[in-house]
């Protein structure tokens, strides 16, 4: 056996064996993801829809974006109420919030570019699920099946106008300044499609949304809990945008219907301390909320992080109720139950920056062991009362606007001179005046201050202690053009258009 | 086929590494002996490597220079090449006779040696690539570190090495001329023992050579994803002789190395506050103190290895053990490490080599700084730690002024955070040299990583209280096999045509996985996931990529005067989209033996004068998994249901990215003194891949795509001088590189922003985009930043100055790029006494000093402490300008205020003059003694007395001393440029014993 040759030939069919495997082996370039799938296979049923759309809900509460682990609910929270008048900071913090609370936000800042981000992409998965059905790539083969198509569409168009209309909040002057300020970009098509858009105008971009949102309430059929849409969320978001449009007669029809559907009602005043400690679906006056659960703890980037320290020290605690808020609410008034004084050993004021400290915990212990958890509610039925009182006092209806003032008032644990009638305003001069007050004491912290304030043309007065008063941030007329944020730099680079 | 059958078996026993078998080798009959002398003093040489050529028969000379051989039946014919480091090969033919005696002469020794390029090995003489090596000798030298790759810092021409902090964790990041990629890893790959490996996982002590190799001849065999160079780790084997052992113990001291920077202490901040705080109260300022004297101590730095290695006639094997532990000088920072590795390399048969490589290693690392690093520098003087009953306090308590509400040391009683990997690597080789002119060479590995990371709040701690006790615990196993397959040739005509070529196949695949789960209510003093009274999340992922290739490379020699080199390679990577996971890569490269030529011969002074040039494309595919497929992924949930998010668009068409080199060169070597290398190269990097910023309003802010070019430019000078020889010696090497960087190539010519710096057409990659600052106001003491005004075109028409933010225009303000790099060794040797400097230089690197957002605000931050500002020779403003003097008024007011930089300070801060803008971007250009070495080999008559072949003690100096006028803690920042509060790079002493038996 003449071994050289042996080895020589086993060498060279080793090698050849080795070069033709690498046919077969071509096939393992072939690896997909584990933890997704892939976007041609996303949607082809009703349950798929139903699991992209739960997916579109995750995304609000769940993407971050920036430096730090923002997310939606307290980034778009900030915008709207930091440059509103129930608030006040002490001393100073490097969150951006500062830059909210003294009108200073430039186009550069995280939050800016955050919630547009987030925005966009919750109206992209919307979008998609509704091209879908659109397209008839679904065929429902059961009328129970059509329903869920039908619900299924019907949260995806109340989503994309829920979207769009906060987009308009924060980056637009109020529908009441003028329909034709320019808005944001309207988007209703698949984000492959998208170029370059133009701001739409506010005109438009309210018409969009009420058109989504009337499709959405008139498709869903299935009463879901608060923490998702359902055709009365719809209806009690309608509501809110005829009121800041000052379509007065559809605010009140919408909250009519809401208040009339006999799904929610006013917690009694003796649950009323508790209303935002509980999970969002035990509380039948919640029409909406953004669910958080344990997995969503976000401690100290929750919004409470803002406004409370647990006593484990968890959440920066910097923001504090203001004065002027906390000397109008009267000394009965439950709602002082959502405030907290700080007191130290002696019973004495533990002062910050030169500021007696207080907690505000509307955004507190929804459980026992998670003291910053909490599920931002965006729709409750007191808002319903309160719409329909304000567009009642604009249509001159002062003793129906009266009426569900004091409805408000009576469930805050006040009773006879504290309540208001026609012929007694208080110190008001006009039913307008108590109606927003109101409105101003009930919804505090609850992202509405600022857009109140403004759609209604009048000036924020921010007299009262707190670090604005050192940055120009005290008097802000609703013609000042620090009330709208720049829109993101970042967008402005990529698209001309905008 | 007894003989073949009992081989077969040899090799299966071999492969297991149970044994070193001492192969018992038939028909041996005839036995070689000689000495082996040095020329030049006639004085024996050991160690002298005596080799049958082209077999892997050989053994080597013993202290007395004398070797014996035994060949076989049929090799009387052969010839015997002697080789040995510094003095020329030398070849006889063994001619039939029993003694063979040979005198070697000194050579130009680095032209011979060898150098591992590739897959193969050639020596320098030969090479037409641009490669530059680093010796195990040399690394030694180099500072102190377990990571190879830091140690190569300053020491290759081109090679940018840099660390991004002084923790114990922290890795060096490097690049090789230039940034060339922007979105996947622009980091040279790294080849350890010619599998594809992680410099941090190598002992240094098991380092034999490092070889970076540059161009795209040098490179050519790694191509598919050589785009940004390569680096490869050769780890030492045994040699032929007697058993060697070493031991080698190592021992130093660290502290913090705080450069320029320095913070206030509690009368200075009052000082400073009291100006602008109305708020302010005076006895704050009776506590003072010294957060940094509690986050930093002196760290200690242990290292001992053992190794032994030996050879016989067909068996070479070295084994090591080592372990390294690091007590950081932030306290809290801890590593430790233990490494084992084995090599053994055994001739089955006289043309069948099996070498199995097997390397361990184990480490562990506490992170229980608890923000230390960061609170070192923020917190107040004015708070104490301690409360009056000596007790740490947390933090929370109501006077507590810092504005973080932390006190790093209190969670430090009962919190940790821990991490530890491991991993395994085994290498199995076969050379199998078929006829004496082709080989056949299989390289198969496998390794496997296992990572662990676990932390734990306790519930007497903030960070447990509200959880009564947390931890979080993560695990994730890996693993990569590869195989590589090459069969190679190379004959010789007439003495003068060489002829060579190689053709491979490899193939590689990576599977790694994760769980992690956290658990919430904890009893007190325990700490498992078991015992967690409620559950808290749980999470895991699976991530794979598989990766093939073939390529065939040739070259050609003539009379060792001119040589040509090409090869061609196709390769495909998994993360590619479909139809677009191919992609084909080759190169050219050519040398020319000038001093071989006969014109040049005569000339004494020149002993070696070449010319390089070569050519070719190289790719790079280092990007995430899967990034070409679109996807919803599940990874989210919404009221405790799964939910499909968009992830991605997908990009089918998503490919390789390659880097065009063109590299020309010249070695010279004068006066047998004098060693020059000079590099001229040109890359582009074409087919960026890139995450391109997208308009939010798609629903995506970013998509991955191949779009642009990057162009590196630049030359490289490896100069070494041999100043003084004979009984004293000295030495010095230095390298120089400039590398010119410029974006020349984007998808439609639009800039892209990232953070605060910006990619645009004509600019440097690393290109600062910020506004730009102009001083104070000297009227009002506000912030100034331009504004540029523009005409019509869009051209910038004139430049105001501003004191909003928000109308300030950003404008490009500088580079993180250095306009060059350097490094100047020089190595004195007397007698036993050797001492070696090293010095590193970066020029015009622009820094962004972004701490100073947190403290140098203006007062934006009240309650973090402040950096000293006049030990810069800055100053705030105080008053008006027209104010400072007399017959002044506002309206001759300069626009800028000549007197100061800082502004008038406010609480809050002054019109967000902290915020980005070009006022933190420093010169962060520095000349630093890195290391300075004094050893002292003990005399040999001493050594033998005690039995040994050596002892060496030295001690060594590491970051000694630095110029520099960047304001910041350490001017070395990551390759982005930008550093925040750091935990600098501590200055080290050590003192090592080096023992060989």
């Amino acid at each position: 056996m003449n071994f050289k040759k042996l080895t020589t030939n086993i060498a060279l069919m080793a090698v050849l064996l080795l070069l033709f495997s690498a046919c077969d082996i071509q096939d393992s370039l072939e690896l997909t993801p584990h933890d997704g799938v892939s976007n041609e296979e996303a949607i082809e049923s009703v349950d798929d829809m139903e699991r992209v759309t739960q997916g579109n809900y995750a995304l609000i509460i769940n993407e971050s974006g920036g430096v730090f682990a923002w997310h939606y609910p307290r980034q778009y929270h900030e915008m709207i109420e930091m440059p509103g008048d129930n608030v006040t900071l002490p001393g100073t913090t490097i969150d951006p919030l500062f830059e909210m609370y003294t009108y200073a936000s430039t186009s550069d800042q995280p939050h800016i570019s955050n919630i547009w981000n987030i925005s966009y992409k919750v109206i992209y998965g919307a979008n998609t699920i509704i091209r879908a059905d659109e397209n008839g790539d679904i065929q429902p083969e059961t009328p129970a099946e059509e329903d869920r198509l039908d619900q299924v569409i019907g949260e995806n168009y109340f989503l994309r106008a829920l979207m769009h209309f906060n987009l308009a909040n924060a980056y637009a002057p109020p529908y009441t300044h003028g329909e034709n300020n320019p808005a944001v970009p309207y988007i209703d098509i698949p984000g492959e499609q998208v170029e370059q858009p133009e701001r739409n105008t506010v005109g438009e971009v309210y018409d969009r949304v009420i058109e989504d949102l009337e499709r959405s309430s008139e498709l869903m059929n299935e009463p879901k809990s608060n923490a998702y849409a359902s055709s009365e969320v719809a209806d009690a978001l309608l509501s809110r945008v005829y009121l800041y449009m000052e379509e007065n007669e559809k605010a009140i029809e919408y909250a009519d219907r809401v208040i009339d559907s006999g799904r929610y009602n006013l917690v009694e005043s003796s649950e009323y301390p508790d209303y935002f400690h509980q999970p969002p679906e035990n509380n039948p006056e919640t029409i909406f909320a953004y669910k958080h659960t344990s997995e969503q703890d976000r401690e100290f980037s929750a919004i409470g992080s803002m406004y409370f320290t647990s006593e484990g020290g968890t959440g920066w605690g910097e923001m504090f109720p203001s004065k002027e808020y906390r000397e109008l609410l009267h000394e009965d008034d439950l709602r002082w139950e959502f405030i907290q004084e700080e007191l130290d050993e002696d019973g004495e004021p533990i002062m910050h920056e030169g500021q007696p400290t207080f907690y505000m915990t509307k955004y507190a212990h929804q459980t026992e062991d998670e003291p910053l958890l909490s599920s931002p509610v965006v729709l409750r039925k007191a808002e319903m009362y309160l719409n329909r009182a304000e567009a009642n006092a604009k249509l001159g209806n002062e003793s129906q606007a009266i009426e569900d003032v004091n409805l408000i008032r009576s469930r805050a644990g006040l009773q006879g001179d504290q309540l208001y009638s026609t012929g007694d305003l208080g110190e008001h001069d006009t039913v307008l005046d108590v109606v927003l007050e109101e409105r101003r004491l009930e919804l505090a912290f609850e992202s509405h201050r600022s857009i109140d304030v403004f759609r209604n043309h009048r000036t924020m007065e921010r007299d009262y202690p707190g670090s604005h008063q050192q940055h120009g941030a005290v008097t802000i007329e609703p013609d000042d053009p620090r009330i709208v944020y720049p829109l993101p730099e970042r967008e402005v680079d990529l698209n001309p258009n905008l | 086929m007894k003989t073949t059958l009992k081989h077969i078996l040899s090799v299966l026993l071999f492969s297991s590494l149970v044994t070193l078998l001492p192969a018992e080798v038939a028909g041996q009959d005839l036995t070689i002996t000689g000495t082996v002398i040095s020329e030049m003093d006639e004085e024996p040489l050991p160690g002298v490597n005596v080799q049958v050529k082209g077999t892997n028969i050989g053994t080597s000379t013993d202290v007395n220079g004398e070797y014996e051989i035994q060949i076989s039946d049929g090799l009387e014919g052969e010839v015997l090449v002697f080789s040995f480091i510094g003095y020329a090969d030398h070849e006889e033919e063994i001619d039939g006779r029993e003694t063979i005696d040979v005198a070697l002469e000194a050579d130009i020794g680095w032209m011979d040696e060898v150098v591992v390029t590739g897959y193969g090995e050639r020596t320098e003489r030969d090479l037409s690539a641009s490669i530059s090596t680093v010796s195990g000798e040399e690394l030694e030298e180099s500072v102190a570190s377990r990571d190879v790759a830091e140690m190569l810092q300053g020491q290759v021409p081109g090679l940018q090495v840099t660390r991004s902090g002084g923790g114990t964790g922290t890795s060096a990041e490097i690049e090789l001329r230039g940034r060339g990629s922007i979105g996947a890893s622009s980091s040279p790959l790294f080849v350890v023992d010619g599998v594809i490996g992680t410099p941090r996982h190598v002992n240094p002590n098991d380092v034999e050579s490092i070889s970076v190799l540059k161009d795209a001849d040098a490179t050519a065999q790694y191509g598919a994803r050589a785009a940004n160079g390569v680096v490869l780790i050769n780890t030492k084997s045994g040699q032929r002789g007697e058993t060697r052992l070493n031991v080698n113990t190592g021992l130093g001291v660290s502290n913090k190395n705080t450069g320029n920077f320095s913070v206030l202490n509690a009368q200075e901040l009052y000082g400073l506050q009291e100006q602008f705080r109305p708020e302010i109260q005076q006895e704050w300022a009776e506590t003072d103190t010294d957060w940094q004297d509690h986050a930093f101590q002196t760290g200690l730095f242990q290292d001992y290895d053992v190794s032994i290695s030996s050879g016989t006639e067909r068996t070479r094997y070295y084994v090591s053990g080592g372990y390294h532990r690091e007590q950081g000088h932030l306290d809290g920072d801890n590593f430790e490490r233990i490494t084992g590795r084995v090599n053994v390399s055994h001739d089955v048969m006289d043309n069948l080599e099996i070498t199995t490589n097997f390397s361990a290693r184990v480490e562990e690392s506490d992170n229980n700084t608890f923000g230390a690093a960061y609170q070192a520098y923020t917190n107040l003087p004015w708070d104490d730690p301690y409360n009056e009953e000596g007790e740490l306090r947390t933090g929370l308590e109501s006077d507590w002024i810092g504005r973080d509400n932390n006190n790093f040391l209190y969670p430090r009683q009962y919190n940790y955070n821990e991490s530890a990997w491991q991993s395994y690597t085994g290498n199995v080789r076969l050379d199998w040299t078929i006829l004496p002119w082709l080989e056949f060479r299989t390289t198969n590995s496998a390794t496997f990583h296992y990572s662990e990371s676990e932390s734990f709040s306790d519930a007497r701690t903030p960070a447990g209280a509200d959880d009564d006790g947390s931890m979080f615990r993560s695990e994730g196993l890996s693993r990569n096999l590869t195989s590589t397959n090459i069969i190679e040739g190379e004959s010789t005509f007439d003495q003068i045509h060489t002829i060579g070529g190689l053709l491979g196949f490899e193939f590689e695949s990576s599977r790694s996985t994760g769980v992690s789960a956290s658990g919430i209510g904890a009893a007190p003093g325990l700490s498992v996931l078991n015992i967690m009274s409620e559950p808290d999340g749980v999470g895991g992922g699976v991530s794979e990529s598989a990766f093939i290739g073939g390529f065939v490379q040739a070259y050609y020699d003539y009379d060792d005067r001119y040589s040509l080199n090409t090869s061609f390679r196709r390769d495909g990577s998994s993360v590619f989209g479909a139809d677009n996971r191919f992609g084909n890569f080759y190169s050219i490269g050519a040398s020319w033996m000038l001093s071989s030529e006969s014109f040049l011969t005569d000339v004494e002074a020149i002993d070696i004068l070449k010319l390089r040039a070569s050519y070719g494309t190289t790719g790079n595919a280092a990007i995430g998994n899967y990034q070409a497929q679109g996807i919803y992924s599940y990874t989210q949930s919404y009221d405790g249901r799964p939910g499909g998010v968009p992830d991605r668009l997908g990009a089918q068409h998503l490919t390789w990215e390659v880097a065009r080199t063109t590299n020309l060169g010249i070695d010279i070597a004068l006066w047998n003194r004098v060693e020059l290398d000079i590099d001229l190269y040109n890359r582009d990097n074409t087919d960026l891949l890139q995450s391109v910023p997208v308009e939010a309003t798609t629903g995506f802010t970013s998509q991955m795509d191949n779009i642009g070019t990057v162009n590196n430019r630049g030359v490289e000078i490896a100069l070494t001088t041999h100043n003084i020889t004979g009984d004293f010696n000295w030495s010095t090497s230095v390298n120089f590189s400039r590398n010119r960087n410029e974006v020349t190539e984007l998808f439609e010519g639009e800039a892209m922003n990232v953070g605060n710096q910006r990619i645009e057409e004509g600019e440097d990659l690393r290109t600062w985009y910020m506004r730009k600052w102009a001083g104070v106001d000297p009227e009002t003491g506000d912030p100034l930043w331009e504004r540029e005004i523009l005409d019509a075109e869009g051209n910038v028409e004139d430049v105001e100055l501003t004191s909003n933010r928000g109308e300030a225009t950003r404008q490009k303000v500088g580079t993180a790029t250095p306009d060059f790099t350097a490094g100047v060794r020089n190595t004195f040797h007397y007698r036993g006494f050797s001492l070696t400097g090293q010095i590193n230089i970066v020029q015009g690197k622009d820094v962004y000093h972004s701490g100073r957002t947190l403290f140098d605000s203006d007062g934006g931050y009240i309650n973090y402490n402040y950096m000293d500002i006049e030990e810069h020779g800055w100053s705030r403003w105080e008053e008006p300008w027209s104010e400072r003097e007399e017959g002044r008024s506002p309206e001759n007011a300069p626009d800028v205020d000549p007197d100061h930089t800082h502004p008038r300070p406010m609480v809050g801060g002054n019109s967000n003059a902290q915020e980005t803008s070009s006022r933190f971007l420093e010169d962060g250009s520095y000349i630093r003694l890195q290391t300075a070495r004094l050893s002292y080999d003990l005399p040999p008559a001493f050594i033998e007395r005690i039995g040994a072949a050596g002892i060496t003690l030295s001690v060594q100096g590491d970051n000694i001393w630095t110029s520099t006028d960047f304001s910041g803690m350490d001017p070395e920042t990551g390759l982005g440029g930008t550093i925040g509060t750091q935990n600098p790079v501590p200055q080290r002493v050590l003192f090592n014993i080096a023992l060989s038996l």
